[in-house]
């Protein structure tokens, strides 16, 4: 018999093994942080790290029975339990009522436990369910997010290995682009997925259509066209989307890669583009761990480019290595913004790293010419352009019109600078993502908008990309998937703005990114990385901004999240920005499900953040994380 | 007879030094018991992977216990450790985990039983009353079956780990104790 158990459990071992594979199950199912969670609650079907582990044996056995995946023997029974559930699906019903993408604050976990597993205060109504019926690829469930974001990461990076080359094989499709309607949309493809990626899941080739996408970008051009962005803002009704265009986004980002981005639009796009490139950043956050190996590559040249301005701002960074080089150019114009751009990013060498520079570097300068390297997604940049924004997707496109991989272009396009450059296709995408972002504030412009909605639709396409994602990470892409998913928030936002402190700090902080961008005038750009550092640094800091939101509002452009600042950075920086406003603060009418107690607090207190100027870029990885990982919070309420 | 002399001057001198190997199913309290004991504080512990060591003062009794889990993979090593000078084997119990409470008992008698244990005292802990619903002292030493052991002195303490109630007195059982042990018998 006890060999007969020996053997069991040598199987129950090696399937556990197996389990901890699951993209869902890599991430510590309370605290979301730690990675490759090594210990489980086998009653709750959870994997987490070890320290939550022991606030679950704290409550008692009663509440959750830990098990370690390695150091004890699994009984069939047990090992059944934790099959059914699962982190993604548990979450579904242990965090029903909280937004998909909430990271509870480091220093409240225990309380964040006891709360979601012994007074059960966002547990679905009803009866427990039967795992089998929480879809675990559903677009809520946060784990599945945070797969989708590595996936993304991964196929970010390898996109950007296949940017560089150009590879255009686009094909566009349709559906995705139903909904952004614009058809010309077509999400950059993604190209590719293609490759390589290993990790990546299944990068959906689907979705490339870089040229497409350029053609896209001509749409961008005529903000008319974006309508989308109306439509997204519609769509905000239907947060479920949110996610799925994150994940589309991300694909998006992906794929598209080159693009040259430059949209006339540009202006609006690259403000939008700035909120985008916020969201990402946070995604990066949560991609951080990959990003930081990829980076930085960043090569130099890329950027530079731009006008950087800024300093520091985390942001920036991101962007910059997004965009790489391409968008550098780009940006020129908008100096303020991040300059950490720079960095260009040999896609290779992926964005991640980028991000993480941000720094500045400063010079940048707008060359226009950042096509640079027009693989490179890179984009960046620039943005000066426009806003923070702009400059990231500037850089992206920088390339021009080479793919683009568009994310980055899309960014590009978004600034100004970045429109002009950019060019096409690409340009497109990035566009759709300043327009998202527009739209999500509502600011506006319609232009704008449309490019939101074709955000959304690349994310949606995109979705075969999300494993990309990791690949992604690089930088482009990572710029792409910041920005798209920041629009996809910002749709979203609307709803996610009712849910409140959450989402909003979350779209503060994207605002602040945004605006950040906007400013386009030095003041602005410096103002904006600040709010980026900040943003990128400490969730808190995003809460601050939340928090805080009104009184930004003052300040137009810097202002966090304010509302000024987002609005700035949304596109149109300035002007637009009241309109904006009064969405925001529709917004905040709804609701959100979150309570902000025990982790929320932490939210609400945090004041705003953007007064730290979070340059470092070494430090911004770190804060780059915490923020991503808000960002995605907000993104997915 | 020298021991005996030992433990006389200790008296004498105020200090006596008591080796005490705490076990007990995971998740039962054991590292939360000894940082209870050795901090005065409740700790919000980790799982225990191998084990922790702490030397605790207490009325002139110095004990040194160490808090492991007995799994089965790390018992080998314990072994290898070493505890067969070990004066009073504490076993943990989790009262409110009814469902392991079996396997604890298997878990405490394949203990008590090695030889290494043979002279130790045995403490249980019916830990964690503070959970409502929690087995009793009398439903703990029952499912245990600790009738069964023969010349074994044994008690069950109710105790909660993160007040502290219980735990002294059952430091001070078994400090009062350990001179009762038949020493001589060796």
């Amino acid at each position: 018999m006890s060999r007969r158990t020996n053997d069991r459990a040598a199987q129950n071992q090696a399937t556990l093994k197996n389990l901890v594979k699951l993209e869902s199950n890599k991430s510590c199912a309370d605290c979301k942080r730690n990675k490759h969670p090594r210990w489980a609650s086998w009653n709750l079907g959870i994997f987490v790290c070890i320290r939550c582990s022991g606030i679950h044996r704290g409550m008692g056995t009663h509440i959750s029975r830990v098990k370690s995946v390695d150091l004890d023997a699994w009984t069939d029974e047990q090992l059944e339990s934790v099959v059914k559930w699962g982190n993604a699906r548990a979450n579904k019903y242990w965090e029903a009522k909280l937004a998909p993408g909430h990271v509870p604050a480091e220093a409240r976990i225990e309380n964040f436990i006891r709360t979601k597993y012994e007074s059960k205060r966002w547990v679905m109504d009803g009866p427990m369910p039967d795992p089998s019926t929480l879809a675990e690829g559903d677009d809520l469930t946060p784990p599945t997010s945070m797969k989708e974001k590595s996936q993304i990461q991964q196929s970010s990076s390898q996109r950007t290995a296949n940017i560089s080359q150009p590879a255009p094989p686009p094909k566009p499709q349709p559906a995705s682009f139903d909904l952004i309607g614009g058809d010309e949309l077509i999400p950059p493809a993604r190209p590719s997925t293609t490759g390589p990626p290993a990790i990546v899941k299944p990068p959906p080739p689907k979705q490339q259509q870089p040229s497409q996408l350029l053609g896209g970008l001509d749409f961008l051009g005529d903000p008319p066209e974006r309508p989308s962005s109306a439509s997204s803002m519609n769509n905000p009704g239907g947060l479920s989307r949110p996610d799925l265009k994150q994940s589309i986004l991300s694909l998006y980002a992906t794929a598209p890669k080159p693009q040259t981005t430059t949209l006339p639009s540009h202006d609006r796009q690259a403000s939008t583009g700035g909120s985008q490139s916020t969201t990402k950043p946070s995604a990066f956050g949560d991609l951080s761990d990959a990003f930081g190996g990829l980076n930085f590559s960043t090569a130099p040249g890329s950027s530079t480019k731009n006008v950087q301005a800024s300093p520091p701002q985390s942001q920036p960074s991101l962007f910059p290595n997004l965009s790489g080089p391409s968008t550098n150019n780009k940006a020129m114009p908008v100096p303020p913004q991040f300059t950490k751009p720079p960095q260009a990013f040999n896609p290779p060498p992926l964005a991640g790293g980028s991000f993480f520079d941000t720094g500045p570097k400063p010079p940048p300068k707008p060359a226009p010419p950042k096509q640079t390297a027009p693989p490179p997604l890179v984009v960046r940049k620039a943005s000066n352009a426009s806003d923070g924004f702009g400059e990231f997707s500037s850089a992206f496109n920088p390339s021009a019109p080479n793919t683009a991989p568009i994310t980055a272009s899309s960014i590009a396009a978004s600034t100004n600078g970045l429109l002009g450059f950019s060019p096409t296709a690409d340009s497109v995408k990035p566009v759709d993502a300043s327009q998202s972002t527009n739209s999500v504030f509502n600011l506006s412009a319609p232009k704008t908008g449309p490019a939101s909605n074709y955000n959304a639709l690349m994310q949606t396409s995109a979705p075969p990309t999300k494993t990309t994602f990791k690949t992604l990470s690089s930088d482009p892409w990572a710029s792409n998937e910041w920005n798209t998913n920041e629009p996809a928030v910002a749709t979203p936002v609307t709803g996610l703005s009712v849910a409140s402190p959450t989402l909003k700090s979350a779209t503060g902080a994207d605002f602040g990114w945004g605006s950040s961008p906007l400013p386009t005038s030095n003041t602005t750009s410096s103002n904006a990385p600040p709010n980026w550092a900040k943003s990128n640094t400490v969730q808190p800091d995003w809460s601050k901004s939340t928090a805080a939101p009104a009184p930004a509002s003052t300040s137009t452009q810097q202002s966090g999240w304010g509302s000024v600042a987002d609005i700035g950075g949304w596109g149109d920086p300035t002007p637009p920005a009241s309109t904006t406003f009064p969405k925001f603060n529709s917004t905040p009418a709804a609701p959100p499900k979150i309570t902000p107690e025990d982790d929320f607090g932490d939210w609400g207190s945090a004041p705003a953040p953007l007064p730290t100027p979070g340059p470092a870029a070494s430090s911004t990885g770190g804060q780059a994380k915490v923020a991503s990982e808000d960002l995605w919070g907000n993104v997915w309420e | 007879m020298g021991g005996q002399i030992s433990k006389m001057m200790g008296k004498i001198f105020g200090s006596k030094e008591m080796r005490l190997l705490m076990l007990g199913l995971d998740a039962a309290g054991k590292t939360t018991i000894l940082y209870k004991l050795k901090l005065n504080q409740d700790v919000t512990t980790i799982p225990t992977v191998g084990f922790n060591v702490e030397t605790v003062t207490y009325k002139n009794v110095k004990f040194n216990v160490w808090d492991r889990k007995p799994s089965v993979a790390v018992w080998a090593y314990v072994d290898g450790i070493g505890h067969a000078g070990t004066q009073g084997l504490i076993f943990v119990i989790d009262s409110n985990d009814r469902a392991r409470i079996d396997e604890a008992r298997q878990e405490l008698h394949r203990i008590i039983l090695d030889r290494e244990m043979k002279e130790a005292l045995l403490l249980v802990f019916a830990n964690k009353q503070d959970i409502h619903g929690a087995m009793s002292p009398q439903e703990v030493q029952e499912r245990l079956k600790l009738n069964q052991l023969k010349d074994k002195i044994w008690y069950v303490i109710p105790s909660c780990a993160t007040t502290g109630e219980g735990i002294f007195e059952g430091l001070g059982w078994l400090s009062n104790n350990v001179k009762a042990q038949p020493t001589q018998r060796k």
